[in-house]
């Protein structure tokens, strides 16, 4: 940790990477507690693995792999979207082939692709020490984007996920507002795909806000905490994998396993010091 | 006096499932108390639905106070009939009810003083003021319940609609609930559907026995035929003509 913390003194490729990990851990501390709330974990694990179709078609067309992630993803949330909100007796079953189908898609151009190697393992895996200025930007903007739009719809946000009946008969446009959520989603996960990668994005998106969900009274204390989870894990995950050149985006889901682990120990133990007491 | 609800024509089905409501009539009052009772699968909560707008109708029309259900759902209060799954969310009584302020896309909706201030009336109206700040994973059932009739009541509403409002709790907490249903006509309008004559003989002002056909009684007309009749597999056989006694509508 000493040699981290030593490097991140002098070293800019890591301070860019700390920084990437700071702005990544905004938009899962915004977006996971919906994703925990609304019950859409896999939903959003269709979304995130789904991009790899986009980036897939960037890389054989030669343009960027992150607008591709994006483009896909956006499509992708929709389309699931439609799918619940019109058919949602297939939802599960069509999430599943969407994820699948994606994936394949991606694969299939990505070999058709030459010299792709490197890059593909760091869209799957993540790897937030090639974080380069343009990366930030680009977070940053998505940061401030789902925190502009959570900030304003919170509320349509909860009224849905608690109940759409209700929030139809307040005249909550429920459908649209479900695809907006899920747009964000969306838009986390292509956040997320420079620091842990696609694969292991729904880790990170939820393992904070699920620690945090058991001590949470608010939904306000609960965006903070996994905020912070997520902050406290990303840099600690990538201190962690300095030194002995782990890599980092599997160290930074490990250390968010193991908080959300250590979260689920206090929490059974505080409630058995209650049970008794109210005994 | 002009009804509270005026219901001429309703037809409405499921998509590709035969009309549960056809050629339905019915007028309600302001300040009435209304109670529907019918088996399952008669069209009750089609019909609640239909009356807060989040159904619409295949033919016919609804008014609430001489306008259409979607242009008056600020005045609507609807509590569904099965509550939320609540136990994994970390959001408090006064949260919930804040919700009931929400209105179209209004983004600031419950978060404004007034708002706020009417919120805490609502949960005023149904006892729950002590427990504003606690978590709803906190609640018995009859309490959670009641903080959902005090989110449809945030809204202020005049017509209060509920589906099967007591169907999940205990005798105890069902009394408390009806008892302040009553209490909150001639204020307001409430329909409730129930499964309970008992409760809807003591409290209701009239009866909508809805089976295929609607007819709407007096509550000292529910005797054993009719509530028979209520739950025939045959309703094109009439009821007593005594139960019909008193009907208007």
């Amino acid at each position: 940790m000493t040699a981290f913390l030593d490097a991140l003194l002098n070293q800019a490729f890591l301070q860019r990477a700390v920084a990437a990990g700071l702005l990544a851990s905004l938009g899962c501390g915004l977006i996971g507690p919906w994703v925990l709330i609304r019950r859409m974990s896999h939903l959003a694990g269709g979304i995130a693995h789904a991009v790899l179709g986009g980036m897939g078609i960037a890389f054989f067309l030669g343009g960027s792999p992150l607008l591709g992630a994006t483009l896909a993803a956006v499509v992708v949330a929709l389309l699931i979207g439609f799918i619940h909100l019109y058919w949602e007796a297939q939802e599960d079953l069509l999430t599943g082939a969407l994820w699948s189908v994606g994936m394949a898609v991606g694969l299939l151009f990505i070999y058709r692709t030459p010299g792709y190697g490197t890059d593909l393992m760091s869209y799957l895996f993540g790897n937030i020490l090639l974080v380069g200025r343009q990366d930030l930007l680009f977070m940053l903007l998505i940061d401030g984007l789902v925190l502009a739009v959570v900030g304003l719809l919170h509320r349509h946000f909860l009224a849905i996920s608690l109940d759409e009946a209700f929030a139809r008969s307040r005249g909550i446009p429920v459908a649209a507002v479900y695809l907006i959520l899920l747009g964000l989603v969306a838009l986390t996960v292509v956040l997320l795909i420079r620091v842990v990668g696609l694969i292991l994005v729904m880790a990170l998106v939820t393992l904070p806000a699920a620690a945090c969900s058991l001590f949470a009274r608010s939904i306000a204390a609960l965006t903070l905490g996994a905020t912070a989870l997520a902050m406290a894990c990303t840099t600690l995950g990538l201190g962690l994998s300095y030194a002995p050149d782990w890599p980092a985006g599997p160290t930074i889901i490990l250390v968010c396993a193991a908080a959300y682990a250590l979260a689920l120990g206090v929490n059974v133990l505080q409630r058995r010091v209650r049970v008794p007491a109210a005994r | 006096m002009n009804p509270a609800v005026r219901i001429r024509g309703l037809r409405f089905a499921h998509p590709g499932q035969a009309p549960v409501l056809q050629d339905l009539d019915l007028d309600i009052a302001p300040g009435e108390f209304l109670g529907i009772l019918g088996p399952n699968g008669a069209g009750k909560s089609s019909l609640i639905q239909l009356l807060a707008s989040i159904l619409r109708p295949d033919a016919g029309h609804i008014d609430i106070l001489g306008r259409p259900p979607r242009e008056m759902r600020h005045c609507i209060g609807y509590v569904p009939q099965q509550p939320p799954p609540v136990r994994h969310l970390p959001i408090t009584v006064s949260t919930l009810v804040g919700l009931g302020r929400l209105h179209g896309w209004r983004p600031l909706g419950g978060a404004r003083r007034a708002d706020r201030e009417r919120a805490q009336a609502a949960l005023a109206e149904v006892e729950l003021t002590a427990l504003a700040p606690r978590l709803l994973r906190e609640l018995s059932g009859g309490e959670l319940q009641r903080a959902l009739l005090a989110r449809a009541l945030a809204a202020d509403p005049a017509l209060l609609l509920l589906d099967e409002p007591t169907a999940h709790i205990d005798p105890a907490a069902e009394s408390r609930i009806w008892a302040l249903l009553r209490r909150m006509t001639p204020a307001r309008t409430v329909v409730v559907v129930s499964h309970d004559p008992a409760l809807l003989t003591a409290h209701a002002d009239r009866i909508a026995l809805l089976n295929g056909t609607l007819r709407v009684i007096a509550p000292d007309g529910l005797d054993a035929p009719t509530l028979q009749w209520a739950y025939s597999r045959h309703p094109e056989i009439p009821p007593p003509a005594r139960a019909l006694r008193g009907a208007a509508g």
